[in-house]
């Protein structure tokens, strides 16, 4: 029985990766490592980044999940003051060519500009490659990164799944709480949630 | 007369079927949402079906109360007059839907959310008005939240209230897509336990003969229970079937309890067309 049990679950996971069916990342274990290039055509090594906090948001400025987090001025807020308190933050898009929200670098530069973007830098992922190692479901969908590389959280920016504007300040922020316990050498009272959003148009 | 209404009738379809095509360039109105009611009038202390049709535009789909891995769920909130009082909306089975790589919940095409309303207090003979508020999500390669405000206008008469045949039967069809509640309706029953990284369901006939089924699907009520895009496996056993399922990542570990729908490719009994079921157990850690 447990021999054929396993071939089950070996055949599962081949046919998961010729579906490309997205990894999921570990709360607790190191953060996979990447390369990429921002929109301004820097590179980020997350393994350079160890010393600091990292988020990754996962955002497509035509879903309106993140749109209510952004009209609302409630994204950029958390991106100026974290990044002010030295923690960088890399909003990625994973959209791929064709799909809703997908940028070119001139794109996503204006985008920034227009919306008072604050983070560190924009990412363009139209591969997928990134959101299919950390399994971005949805955007907006965050992760944090402590200094040591490990992930310490994964999941929705806050508690409660809406498009509503109105429901953002009577939020508990998944992503504030995280950071303030972690910053301040506390564990955190929630480390991974359902994350909320539109797919990610991978 | 009659080649009167044949002409208005056909006038009104091309109406309709032109306004559907409209509709398909404003996103916005993707989705319609129309009220249908099987009685013309409400008798005192009788409870009625109110209905809410929802139309979704080729490729637009809208959530169910468990989305998946993205989406929002469809809310419906009602504002009745006084005396009155709406049960809970009744949600037909939902059906998988693939964006992407990801597993979401919801509907396509048509379907229809039924609530009962109780008349308490017996009121004078007047004009009524029920309101429901209905939110959406609704996705195609994009998403566009909605809502809309549907009404119905319905007289307080105290004799039988006549009701619509065609609607009546409209309204059985739909219930036909409700899941059985649990324990009534078939002999069917599920058991839950938890099998490593897998949660398990025993879905036994009491009966030495029982039909084939081709396919089981499982709907989680809850939205951190299972990985929705994994593959439930249909083994069989003695007396009926087993279906093994993923966890979620964000499995709780004190989970006591599963709840959800599960549908087969076909009834669950002879005497009983539907195919969901509804399942409410407590789950236990296999020995």
């Amino acid at each position: 029985m447990k021999c054929v049990l396993n071939i089950c679950f070996a055949t599962i996971v081949i046919l998961s990766f010729s579906l490309s069916v997205l990894a999921a990342v570990t709360v607790g274990a190191p953060a996979p490592d990447f390369s990429v290039e921002d929109t301004n055509g820097q590179a980020h090594t997350l393994s350079n980044y160890k010393g600091k906090f990292v988020v990754l948001e996962w955002f497509n400025h035509d879903c309106p999940f993140v749109r209510k987090h952004y009209n609302s001025g409630n994204m950029q807020n958390l991106q100026k003051k974290y990044t002010q308190a030295g923690v960088i933050w890399l909003s990625i898009n994973s959209s791929a060519p064709g799909k809703q929200g997908q940028y070119s670098p001139a794109e996503a530069n204006r985008l920034t500009q227009e919306k008072g973007v604050a983070s560190t830098a924009v990412i363009l992922d139209p591969e997928g490659t990134i959101g299919q190692m950390y399994g971005a479901q949805t955007t907006p969908h965050l992760f944090i990164i402590d200094p040591n590389g490990t992930l310490i959280y994964q999941g929705a920016i806050d508690n409660i799944a809406s498009t509503d504007v109105v429901d953002i300040p009577k939020a508990t922020n998944y992503v504030e709480a995280a950071l303030s316990a972690a910053m301040g050498g506390k564990s955190l009272e929630v480390s991974s949630t359902k994350s909320y959003g539109c797919s990610v148009k991978y | 007369m009659i080649k009167k209404i044949l002409f208005i009738g056909l006038a009104f379809v091309f109406f309709t079927e032109a306004r559907a095509v409209w509709a398909k360039e404003l996103d916005a109105a993707a989705i319609q949402a129309v009220p249908v009611s099987e009685i013309k009038s409400i008798q005192p202390g009788r409870p009625f079906w109110l209905g809410l049709k929802m139309k979704m535009a080729e490729g637009w789909h809208i959530y169910w109360i468990n989305p998946g891995d993205a989406g929002l769920a469809t809310h419906i909130d009602w504002q009745l007059p006084r005396g009155f009082i709406a049960g809970p909306t009744h949600w037909p089975f939902p059906q998988k839907f693939n964006e992407g790589g990801l597993t979401t919940y919801g509907y396509a095409g048509k379907e229809v959310f039924l609530t009962q309303i109780t008349p308490f207090l017996i009121a004078q003979e007047q004009d009524v008005t029920f309101r429901a508020r209905v939110n959406w999500l609704a996705c195609r390669e994009i998403c566009v939240p909605g809502e809309a405000d549907v009404s119905f206008t319905l007289p307080i008469k105290d004799e039988w209230p006549h009701i619509d045949k065609k609607k009546k039967k409209f309204f059985l069809r739909t219930m036909k897509r409700w899941p059985i509640p649990q324990g009534l309706g078939t002999a069917w029953q599920v058991a839950a336990y938890e099998q490593d990284a897998f949660l398990v369901l025993d879905v036994v006939s009491p009966h030495e003969k029982f039909s084939s089924f081709g396919q089981l699907i499982f709907f989680p009520e809850r939205n951190d229970l299972l990985d929705h895009g994994g593959e439930q496996k249909i083994k069989k056993i003695k007396n009926g079937y087993q279906l093994w399922l993923s966890k979620s990542t964000l499995f709780k570990e004190n989970t006591k309890s599963i709840k959800g729908v599960l549908v087969c490719d076909k009834s669950w009994d002879k005497k009983n067309p539907r195919r969901a079921l509804e399942v409410d157990v407590p789950l236990s850690r296999k020995e």
